[in-house]
């Protein structure tokens, strides 16, 4: 009797050996491990708050959130108003009121080769400006526009500069064009960027009303940015047949503009800023 | 709870008396009681011997028969005292360290040399008016280890051995520990235990008169008082014996109570006889003090029980031996064989075990429950801390710091432009009064980091004193901050006026 209880113990006490082994062991493990982690979090805790301090409050941070989300709706106002509602620099290309374009650059595209094809008349009353010389590819029977987004970004780019100062040289009446060219400058940082050089001759009060139109509020074109003007009395042996056409003693007239890029990649949303 | 529980077995006296006593806390419970008589019917007598009775084994193997399973608990045996020494040694010293070496030379005394040949057993050091005292018992180790081979040859385990007398001193210790001198009386078949008993010293001596002769108390006749008249003369005769040899002739102690034990407690005739004779209160026990019967056993057997003294001490010396003290005389003389310790061991062995395993079982509980609160503790311990809030706090503030520089950014960009834009026009509003008298002639505006620069030269045809200082002042008055002015007179008498400015920016963004 005794032998057999002592043997049904001793079965008992293997069996809670072993499930001592396969279970309580590694639980025993789990334990020290959520212990030690737990330990571990309390120092991040405490290494976090005496680096940035005690965190905010859920009230806190939905004020933060809040004021970010307004500035965010204030950035897009002042970029809409300040880029003329374009997200893009084709978005010139299309009415404001239909900007910025969400149907893709099919609509641009045609626009911009409408454009392009309508520039070379223009170009006329500037001498010695040809599209060769300002980099337009007119589109012709052979050729359409090309595929390579760069160079339609170049076109683009190129057309819509054009537009503006041709519309200030129709502008202003006795304003007598002399040059046009485009210019590339390597800023200290950033991208290539387009500079437009202006020339020509008018009265005093004609050239400031010129350089106003070209620098001032339009929506067919990117801001402008005035890279250097100046202005200059012709002597009267120089006049030539400007003398014939204009009323008063002209001014000559040279005028470098720049152009703030559209769609820059910094102004992209962030993760984590409201929406 | 483990059961505790002993055999206390007296193999003389004509009859083996046998007890199974069981502890419960601070009583005990007879749980059986075992009386199987092998002397010869009528015999009221025997011859004192140091071995086996004869006819003792055929009543040891019935026993053997009946009780083999419980007989696995300590069994302790009577011994006989027929050629043992037992006495009072008395030390004139108070010192409890030096009574050892002084027992052993006053033992050397009393036994008459080597103590080799004696197994010894001390009572407790008591300490008196004029020093220490110890009783003590001494049996020859031949008798005892011939009393011992014969037990165990008949097959009856023996954990343990004490001399009869003093088992039934125990008992009635354990019983009745009244003070003053107390007669334990125990008549069995053959003989007759006197165990004179006092709260310190225990006396006792045996005869080999016993009520054997007496037929059951069913079966006596009609007049039996007699008889017991003649045995309680006979007992008492013996008792003045004993006591004279073992007080002396002059001590006058009285009798306080005589207890009447054995088979003589059987018969009220002999209790009230020797109650005649004494002239003492004679009591035979019905009912324990500490001892009380399982609930099967009849209020007979109850009393019967606790008229066996010698196995009930026996058994109390077993299950309750006495603690912390450096001589015991109910210690046994003799300790149980290994084989035995072991098969008594085993029970603490699988409760130890089953404990064992309990415990492993409920720790895998008690983890599990520990983990599962751990892990929840730590999982609200990681989300009591919003980093996360935090985080987006920065996110935000970074975002809107971001858009904040951007908006700056383009109201700057925006005023500048207004004020490249405006300020030939401006310029020449401000030269077209008649006093200023200069005629603008070149102009070079080139756009700053916070602020435009600007070359004007001037022809005035007619210069004032101080023109250059006049026209400086006028630009100044304008908004525009000279920086150098260089005045040149021309070949026809006027004033060639070259100026730096640079061109503060009003107004806000649009």
């Amino acid at each position: 009797m005794r032998f057999a209880a002592l043997a049904l113990a001793l079965a008992a006490f293997v069996f809670a050996f072993q499930d001592f082994v396969q279970r309580t062991w590694p639980l025993l493990g789990r334990d020290r491990a959520a212990l030690a982690e737990h330990a571990r979090v309390i120092d991040e805790h405490l290494a976090r708050g005496e680096a940035r301090g005690a965190p905010p409050s859920v009230q806190e941070v939905a004020h933060a959130r809040e004021l970010a989300r307004a500035w965010r709706q204030e950035r897009i106002e002042h970029e809409r108003t300040f880029f003329a509602g374009a997200a893009r620099a084709s978005d010139y290309l299309l009415p404001p009121h239909r900007r910025p374009a969400v149907d893709g650059l099919a609509e641009q595209r045609t626009a911009l080769e409408q454009l392009l094809l309508s520039l070379p008349a223009e170009l006329k009353a500037f001498a010695g400006a040809s599209p060769e010389r300002l980099g337009l590819e007119v589109p012709s029977l052979s050729g359409g526009l090309s595929d390579d987004e760069r160079r339609v970004a170049d076109q683009v780019a190129r057309s819509t500069a054009l537009v503006r100062v041709l519309a200030a040289a129709h502008a202003v009446p006795n304003f007598v064009a002399r040059d046009l060219a485009f210019e590339r400058v390597a800023p200290a940082s950033g991208s290539e960027r387009l500079l437009l050089k202006v020339g020509g001759e008018a009265p005093l009060t004609d050239a400031v009303q010129f350089f106003e139109v070209v620098l001032g509020d339009a929506a067919d074109a990117p801001p402008r940015r005035l890279e250097s003007f100046s202005l200059r009395r012709v002597p009267a042996n120089e006049w030539g047949a400007a003398a014939r056409r204009l009323p008063s003693p002209p001014v000559r007239i040279e005028l470098r503009v720049g152009f703030e890029p559209v769609g820059d990649e910094r102004r992209a949303a962030r993760k984590g800023v409201p929406k | 709870m483990l059961r505790r529980a002993a055999w206390g077995v007296d193999l003389t006296g004509g009859a083996v008396q046998a007890v199974h006593v069981e502890r419960r806390g601070d009583r005990f419970r007879v749980v059986d009681v075992v009386e199987q008589p092998y002397s010869t019917p009528g015999d009221a007598s025997e011859t004192l011997l140091s071995h086996l009775p004869a006819g003792c084994d055929r009543a040891l193997q019935e026993l053997l028969r009946r009780h083999a399973a419980s007989l696995s608990d300590p069994v302790f045996v009577a011994l006989p005292t027929f050629g043992s020494r037992h006495g009072f040694i008395e030390l004139q010293v108070s010192d409890p360290a030096k009574a050892e070496a002084l027992l052993d030379f006053e033992l050397h005394q009393a036994l008459g040399g080597d103590l080799s040949q004696w197994a010894v057993r001390f009572g407790s050091l008591r300490r008196r008016a004029d020093g220490l005292a110890a009783s003590f018992f001494a049996q020859r180790r031949d008798l005892l280890a011939s009393f011992l081979n014969d037990v165990r040859r008949v097959g009856v385990p023996v954990d343990g051995l004490i001399p009869g007398p003093v088992a039934l001193a125990r008992y009635a210790r354990s019983e009745w520990p009244d003070p003053g001198l107390q007669l334990v009386l125990e008549v069995k078949r053959t003989r007759t235990d006197y165990v004179y008993v006092t709260p310190e010293r225990t006396r006792f001596r045996s005869s080999p008169l016993g009520c054997g002769g007496m037929k059951e108390p069913e079966f006596l006749p009609r007049s039996p008082q007699r008889d017991f008249d003649e045995l309680a003369g006979r007992l008492v005769h013996e008792h003045h014996a004993a006591r004279k040899a073992l007080f002396g002739a002059k001590d006058g102690t009285a009798l306080s109570r005589v207890h009447l034990l054995g088979d003589g407690a059987r018969h009220p005739e002999l209790r009230a006889a020797l109650a005649e004779l004494l002239h003492t209160e004679v009591v035979v026990p019905h009912l324990g003090r500490t001892i009380d019967l399982a609930p099967s056993r009849t209020k007979a057997h109850a009393s019967r029980a606790l008229e066996l003294g010698t196995p009930l001490g026996l058994a109390l010396a077993a299950l309750d031996p006495p603690r912390g003290e450096a001589w015991d005389e109910d210690a046994s003389l003799v300790k149980p064989p290994a084989e035995r310790r072991l098969l008594r061991g085993l029970p603490v062995l699988t409760t130890a075990l089953l404990i064992v395993a309990f415990g492993l079982l409920a720790l895998r509980w008690l983890v599990a429950r520990d983990v599962e609160s751990d892990e929840k503790e730590l999982a609200r311990v990681r989300a009591a801390v919003a980093w996360g809030a935090a985080d987006d706090w920065e996110e935000a503030r970074a975002a809107a710091t971001a858009d904040a520089q951007r908006c700056a950014e383009l109201e700057g960009k925006a005023a500048a432009l207004r004020n490249q834009m405006s300020f030939p026009g401006r310029l020449l509003e401000s030269l077209r009064p008649p006093d200023v008298g200069a005629r603008l002639v070149s102009l070079l505006l080139t756009p700053g980091e916070g602020q435009d620069e600007a070359e004007l030269e001037f022809e005035i045809e007619k210069p004032q004193t101080k023109a250059l200082e006049r026209l400086a002042a006028h630009l100044e008055a304008t908004g525009l901050s000279v920086v150098s002015s260089e005045g040149q007179r021309t070949e026809s008498g006027g004033l060639f006026a070259k100026l730096k400015v640079t061109v503060h920016r009003v107004g806000s963004a649009p």
